[in-house]
C-alpha cells in the first residue's frame, strides 16, 4: 500500500474565486490565521462543519479542496 | 463559561489559601519547638506514650525531633504543588500536560504523607528507647485512619492526574483541527 498524505488545494480555489482569505474568514465565521494554517496545511484536520461552510461560500465539493497525493521522501 | 469563571474564582482564594498556610505552618511549627522544652517526656507523649529513655542523648531526641518533621517537609511540598496549579487553573489553563503533572505530584504527595509516619515512627520509638534497659525498649509500629486515608486520597488523585493527562492530550489534538 502506497503512503499518501492530504494536500490542500484551498489556495487554487480561493484564486479561480477571485476571493481573498480574509473574505473566507468572515464568511465562516474563523480566523484569518486559521485559513491561513489551513492552506498551508499545517494542521491535524477540518472539522466537517467548517469544511462544510467553506464549500458552501466557495460553492465547491470537498474533492475540490482536498487531493491525496503521494508521501513524498 | 460560568463553570470556568467558577474555576477561576475558586483557584484564585484557593492559591491565597495555600499560601497562607505556606508560611502559617512553618512559623507555627517553629514558634512550637522554640516555646516546647524538647524533653524525653515531651517526646514520649507526642509519640504516642513511649516510654522514652531519660538516658537519651542530645542527638539521639534531635534525630527523632527531625524525623516528626519529615512528614511536614512532604505536607509543605504537596502544599507548594497545590499552589502551582490553583495558579494555572486561575491563569484558565486547565486541561495541559502540566496541570496534569502537577496533580500527580500532589498524589504522590499523600501517599508519601501515608506512608513517611509508618517508616519514620518505628525508626524514632527505637532511637528514644534504645537507651532502656533490653525488656523496656520499644519498636513502634502503627496503622492510623489518617494514614489510610492519605493513601487512599493519594491514590485516587495519582489516577486522577492519569486521566488528566489523557484529557489534555485529547485537548491538545482537538486544538489542532480548524
Amino acid at each position: 500500500m502506497k503512503d499518501l498524505e492530504i494536500v490542500v488545494r484551498l489556495d487554487v480555489v480561493l484564486a479561480l474565486r477571485k476571493m481573498k482569505s480574509r473574505d473566507l474568514a468572515l464568511a465562516v465565521g474563523i480566523t484569518e490565521q486559521n485559513i491561513s494554517l489551513l492552506k498551508s496545511g499545517k494542521v491535524k484536520g477540518i472539522r466537517f462543519e467548517t469544511l462544510a461552510k467553506i464549500c458552501a461560500v466557495l460553492e465547491c465539493q470537498p474533492g475540490d479542496l482536498l487531493e491525496a497525493l503521494p508521501t513524498e521522501t | 463559561m460560568p463553570q470556568k469563571h467558577r474555576l477561576e474564582n475558586l483557584s484564585r482564594i484557593l492559591e491565597w489559601a495555600t499560601t497562607f498556610s505556606l508560611i502559617a505552618i512553618p512559623v507555627a511549627t517553629i514558634v512550637s519547638l522554640s516555646v516546647t522544652p524538647i524533653t524525653p517526656e515531651v517526646l514520649g507523649q507526642k509519640l504516642g506514650h513511649l516510654a522514652v529513655s531519660p538516658a537519651a542523648t542530645t542527638a539521639q531526641i534531635y534525630a527523632a525531633v527531625a524525623l516528626t518533621l519529615v512528614p511536614l517537609a512532604i505536607l509543605l511540598f504537596t502544599l507548594n504543588t497545590m499552589r502551582h496549579l490553583f495558579a494555572c487553573y486561575r491563569q484558565g489553563r486547565v486541561l495541559t500536560d502540566s496541570c496534569a503533572a502537577l496533580i500527580q505530584r500532589i498524589g504522590h504527595g499523600f501517599l508519601a504523607l501515608a506512608l513517611a509516619p509508618f517508616v519514620l515512627r518505628p525508626v524514632a520509638s527505637v532511637l528514644l528507647t534504645i537507651g532502656n534497659a533490653p525488656d523496656a525498649r520499644a519498636l513502634s509500629i502503627a496503622i492510623s485512619s489518617e494514614m489510610v486515608f492519605f493513601a487512599l486520597a493519594g491514590g485516587l488523585i495519582t489516577v486522577i492526574g492519569w486521566a488528566m493527562g489523557e484529557a489534555a492530550d485529547v485537548a491538545s489534538e482537538n486544538r489542532a483541527f480548524i
